[in-house]
C-alpha cells in the first residue's frame, strides 16, 4: 500500500473544522494508519508516547480481528467491518475508512456511557465524513502529483541520505549509560 | 512503511525485532525500555502468555529527537517466535521498515535460526519486499553461553547477504544498542521523503 505524505495535512483540516459531537469528544478518538501510527487523537487518556502504544494496539486487534474475519466463508456482503469490544457502558470501537489505496481507522474509546449505541452511530458518521472529505481532496493531491511527476526535481528522493555517525550520536544520547 | 508527517515535522518508522523462540527478542527491547530515560519512551506494552512467552507482539515507541529538524519516532515491535504463530508474524511484518534478525548463537539452535530466517524471507516476499534491498540486520546473541556456533559458521549459514551483524549478549545489555544504532541508521538511510 503506498501512502500518501498530504494525508496529514487533510486530518489537520478536516478534524480543525468538522464540528465534533460533544458526546464523542468527552471520550477519547483515535485517527491511525493501517500500521498503527497515529494522525489525529483527541487524548483524553495518556501523555504523547502512550498515544504510539494505543495506535499500536488499535492498529495490532484491528488486523488480527480482519485476519480472523478472512475465514469467514466468502459472500457478497455490502457492509464494511466494524470492530466493538464492549460491555453495556465502555470499550472500544473501531471504524475502517478506505479511500483508494490508503486505509485509515477511527478508534474510540468510551466509558460511563448510558447509550454507546448512539455515540458508535456518531463516530461512524464522523468516519464517513471524513472518507468523502479525503477522497475529493486526494483526487486533488494526485493531479499535483502528477505534474510533478511531469517536471521531476532533482533533489535526492532520499530525507537522509548523507546521514553522519555523529549525528546517530546524537540521536541515541538518550540512552543510559 | 515509514512515514513523513510534514505538518508536525515527524517521522515514524517501524522496526520488527523477528528470530527464533527464546532467542533473545523482547530480552532486546526490555533493555532498550530499561536504559532510555522515561522523557524518551513509552510504556513497553507486550501480549504474553501466561508463561511469558510473546502471544501477539511486544511494542515499544522510542522519540530518538531531532534530527535536520525532523523529531524522530521508532516504533519497536518483537514478534512471537514460536513456529505455530505465522499468521501473527506476517500481520506484524505489515509495514516494516527494518529487521533485526535475533539468532540464538547456541549450536543446538541453528536448524531453528535456518528455519526463522528462512519464514522472515518468505514473509518478506509474500508482502512484496524483497529481502535484499530492505535495511536489516543480524544480531548473534546468547555469545556468552558455552557450546555457541563460531562467527564464521553463523556468518555462513545466516548471512549469505552480507548484512551488517553483531554479537549480543542481550540479557546483559551487550550489543543490544549497537544492533539498534545500525538498523536505525539503515532504516534513516533508506527513508524517501515523499511530497510535502
Amino acid at each position: 500500500m503506498k501512502s500518501n505524505s498530504s494525508i496529514p495535512k487533510y486530518v489537520e483540516t478536516f478534524f480543525r473544522s468538522c464540528e465534533i459531537d460533544e458526546k464523542i469528544n468527552r471520550y477519547s478518538f483515535f485517527l491511525i494508519r493501517h500500521d498503527g501510527v497515529v494522525l489525529y487523537h483527541n487524548n483524553n487518556l495518556a501523555d504523547s508516547l502512550a498515544k504510539s502504544s494505543i495506535g499500536a494496539l488499535l492498529g495490532g486487534v484491528w488486523q488480527a480481528a480482519r485476519a480472523l474475519a478472512n475465514f469467514i466463508p466468502k459472500e457478497e456482503s455490502k457492509e464494511g467491518y466494524r470492530l466493538s469490544f464492549d460491555t453495556a457502558s465502555q470499550g472500544v470501537y473501531i471504524v475502517p475508512i478506505t479511500v483508494g489505496d490508503e486505509e485509515l481507522y477511527l478508534g474510540l474509546i468510551y466509558h460511563d456511557e448510558v447509550n454507546p449505541g448512539f455515540i458508535k452511530n456518531k463516530i461512524r458518521e464522523v468516519a464517513l465524513s471524513f472518507s468523502e472529505y479525503l477522497e475529493v481532496e486526494l483526487k486533488e493531491s494526485l493531479a499535483k502529483k502528477q505534474s510533478q511527476k511531469k517536471n521531476p526535481a532533482s533533489k535526492s528522493e532520499f530525507l537522509f541520505d548523507d546521514i553522519t555517525d555523529s549525528e546517530m550520536d546524537r540521536l541515541f544520547a538518550f540512552a543510559k549509560s | 512503511m515509514s512515514f513523513v508527517n510534514y505538518v508536525t515535522k515527524e517521522v515514524n518508522c517501524k522496526i520488527v525485532y523477528y528470530g527464533p523462540g527464546l532467542g533473545g527478542k523482547t530480552t532486546n527491547i526490555q533493555y532498550v525500555y530499561q536504559k532510555t530515560s522515561g522523557n524518551s519512551k513509552g510504556n513497553i506494552i507486550s501480549l504474553n502468555t501466561e508463561n511469558e512467552r510473546t502471544l501477539f507482539f511486544d511494542f515499544l515507541p522510542l522519540d530518538l529527537g531531532e534530527i535536520r529538524g525532523f523529531k524522530t519516532r521508532f516504533h519497536l515491535y518483537t514478534v512471537p517466535g514460536q513456529v505455530f504463530y505465522e499468521a501473527s508474524r506476517k500481520l506484524i511484518l505489515r509495514g516494516v521498515d527494518g529487521i533485526v534478525f535475533v539468532a540464538d548463537s547456541q549450536v543446538e539452535r541453528m536448524e531453528s535460526n535456518i528455519e526463522s530466517l528462512k519464514s522472515l524471507e518468505k514473509n518478506l516476499t509474500e508482502q512484496g519486499y524483497d529481502i535484499e534491498k530492505i535495511p536489516l540486520v543480524l544480531q548473534w546473541n546468547k555469545r556468552d553461553l558455552p557450546n555457541t556456533t563460531s562467527l564464521k559458521d553463523l556468518h555462513e549459514a545466516l548471512n549469505k547477504w552480507n548484512f551488517p551483524e553483531f554479537e549480543a549478549v542481550a540479557i546483559k545489555g551487550q550489543g543490544v544498542f549497537d544492533t539498534l544504532k545500525m538498523i536505525s541508521k539503515l532504516v534513516l538511510l533508506n527513508l524517501k521523503g515523499g511530497l510535502e
